[in-house]
């Protein structure tokens, strides 16, 4: 028999754990809050068409939306927050202590050494677009000026780039990238 | 005690607004009647209509077929195993119902899967009783290289994953290497479901996934619930008798696009194509369907096909199906998650004789990109030159 969702043991067991995820896997602590709040949101609202049956479902579920919102944002350049909306959420202000934070708990600072290193397999193009964007922290106009590209052209760049990252840093994410 | 900070109080703000929305409400009516809004979570999405083609209608003479109680007959689990086959196609988008999609979105998504080979198929055998098992069969991406344990994985060859016991295993029988993981983090854990590997564990709206493992019986359970519709028989191309099933999910969910006047609204439409006899799935595609002021606009998808499903008995020879089973002198390597993602993955440390590999491959992963990228641009074009004379007078 399905089990009904208790959203507040699902937000306690995982709101560390998911904001790790979408931090080390943007690089942007902004971005990760952003699809943080939205995935938990998405969560809410689907909720009753929910039908696990353990903890395990129920966290397969969740991260099932949270790699939807992220693919989502690699593919388009920003992050959803319709449910955030929807729901009527009034998320707290976001500032640079609290983003500071993120970085700190995420272990983003190790991760930028390790996307350093990895940089050195990219092909040049790829490389410059994604060491713009994630080493240097530069905007995606920046990135579109400096590169003579789009903003469009630019951000698929770092997303591609940011794919092929994912796939050096974390080898099971290969099957993600070829299935 | 971990020290709080910053973070600590913004969880625990967001943590009670989440509570407070998820709080019950009052059912929504409209009309008077109540909105019964069906749940279609399946693993999947997919460009519509693209499946069997109609070439007759299948004549239903007489009353009323019962769908419901034809299937459950149909339907029985075997208990035992199911393997498919399938052949999952790119996204896709289009403008709007009968309408080119726009250029910009059209050219993303070609290059997005431009490296990934939709005719290889994917085969994976499901263990449909019992705890989660599967194993399953497919190439890697032809743009990318892999480094695991310090073994190059070149572009385009075959992996094998399985589930069972707890442990998450990749092999690449090509270079002998076979990885085992006991302690999935939880962002992983959906691979311990065949649907992840199988359907690519794309949902719909809300982000749900079932843990599918027999097509079948989603099926089965989502037409005793109201949830698929029977649109009617006809015959496939090939003569063969099939069976239309539909379900939608009415717009549950809106967003607000920048300097428009409402929200836009999203429908996913859901097909399944069964055996008109047995009821094996023949395909299964979604397509989500945006409608900016409430007006049908653009949609994206991807098509699901079953080129096999098989059900096979449970004995000690299909019991092998559902593992796999390493060549002689493969190395077994058992990491935990930690370990793994901590594998040296930098040219650094690396021999020249590794070094070397790894260039050779990467070598190839670019020309196959440059390829792609290409291929892409090829087709970009051809499209462009259609849509011209199209227009030209």
């Amino acid at each position: 028999m399905p089990q009904t969702l208790d959203i507040d043991a699902l937000y306690e067991r995982h709101r560390e754990g998911l904001l790790r995820y979408f931090a080390r896997r943007t690089a942007d602590a902004e971005i990760a809050l952003d699809l943080w709040s939205e995935t938990f949101a998405q969560a809410v609202k689907g909720r009753r068409r929910y039908r696990g049956h353990s903890e395990e479902n129920e966290a397969a579920w969740l991260y099932a939306i949270a790699r939807n919102l992220l693919n989502a944002y690699l593919r388009k350049g920003y992050a959803e927050q319709r449910a955030v909306r929807r729901l009527g959420i009034e998320r707290p202000p976001v500032t640079d202590a609290l983003l500071r934070d993120v970085e700190r708990r995420a272990g983003m600072d190790d991760i930028r050494e390790e996307i350093a290193h990895a940089l050195a397999t990219l092909s040049a193009d790829t490389r410059a677009a994604v060491q713009m964007r994630v080493v240097e922290e530069r905007s995606y106009a920046d990135v579109a000026e400096t590169l003579s590209l789009t903003e469009v052209a630019a951000r698929a760049r770092v997303s591609r780039g940011l794919q092929a990252l994912a796939d050096i840093l974390d080898p099971k994410l290969l099957s993600e990238v070829s299935s | 005690m971990t020290r709080r900070d910053l973070l600590d109080d913004h969880m625990d703000d967001f943590g009670a607004q989440l509570r407070r929305a998820s709080a019950p409400k009052r059912t929504r009516t409209r009309a008077g009647r109540r909105w019964v809004r069906p749940a279609i979570g399946i693993g999947g999405l997919a460009t519509l209509g693209a499946g069997a083609a109609a070439v007759t209608l299948f004549p239903v003479a007489g009353g009323r077929i019962d769908i419901v109680s034809e299937a459950k007959a149909a339907l029985a689990n075997s208990g035992g195993i199911v393997h498919l086959v399938i052949n999952q196609k790119a996204d896709f988008v289009d403008g709007g119902p009968g309408k080119p999609a726009p250029a910009a979105m059209r050219h993303q998504q070609l290059r997005q899967s431009a490296c990934i080979d939709w005719n290889q198929q994917t085969s994976i055998y499901i263990a449909t009783t019992g705890p989660s098992r599967y194993r399953a069969s497919y190439p890697t991406s032809r743009c990318t290289v892999g480094v695991l344990h310090r073994q190059v994985i070149e572009p385009g060859v075959e992996q094998q994953t399985s589930f069972a016991d707890g442990a998450y295993q990749q092999y690449y029988p090509s270079q002998r290497l076979l990885l085992r993981t006991t302690d999935l983090l939880p962002s992983d854990r959906n691979l311990a479901e065949p649907a992840a590997v199988a359907f690519g564990m794309q949902d719909s709206l809300s982000g749900e996934s079932d843990p599918v493992r027999d097509p079948m019986d989603r099926i089965r359970s989502l037409l005793a619930a109201g949830e698929l519709r029977d649109a009617g028989r006809f015959f496939g191309p090939d003569g063969r008798a099939l069976w239309r099933l539909r379900g939608a999910t009415p717009a549950v969910d809106t967003y607000r696009e920048k300097g428009a006047t409402r929200d836009t609204e999203f429908k996913t439409f859901v097909e399944y194509v069964v055996d008109g006899k047995t009821f094996a799935p023949v395909s299964f595609s979604a397509v989500r369907r945006t409608y900016p002021e409430g007006k049908p606009g653009p949609a994206f998808g991807t098509k699901l096909t079953f080129v096999k499903y098989e059900q096979l008995p449970l004995n000690a020879e299909t019991d092998k199906l559902v593992e796999i089973q390493p060549a002689e002198g493969t190395k077994v390597v058992s990491l935990t998650s930690r370990q793994i993602r901590k594998l040296n993955q930098s040219a650094k440390g690396r021999s020249a004789e590794d070094r070397d590999a790894y260039e050779k491959a990467r070598a190839t992963a670019d020309r196959n990109q440059a390829e792609a990228d290409a291929e892409v641009e090829a087709q970009i074009r051809s499209e462009e030159r259609t849509a011209e004379k199209s227009t030209t007078p």
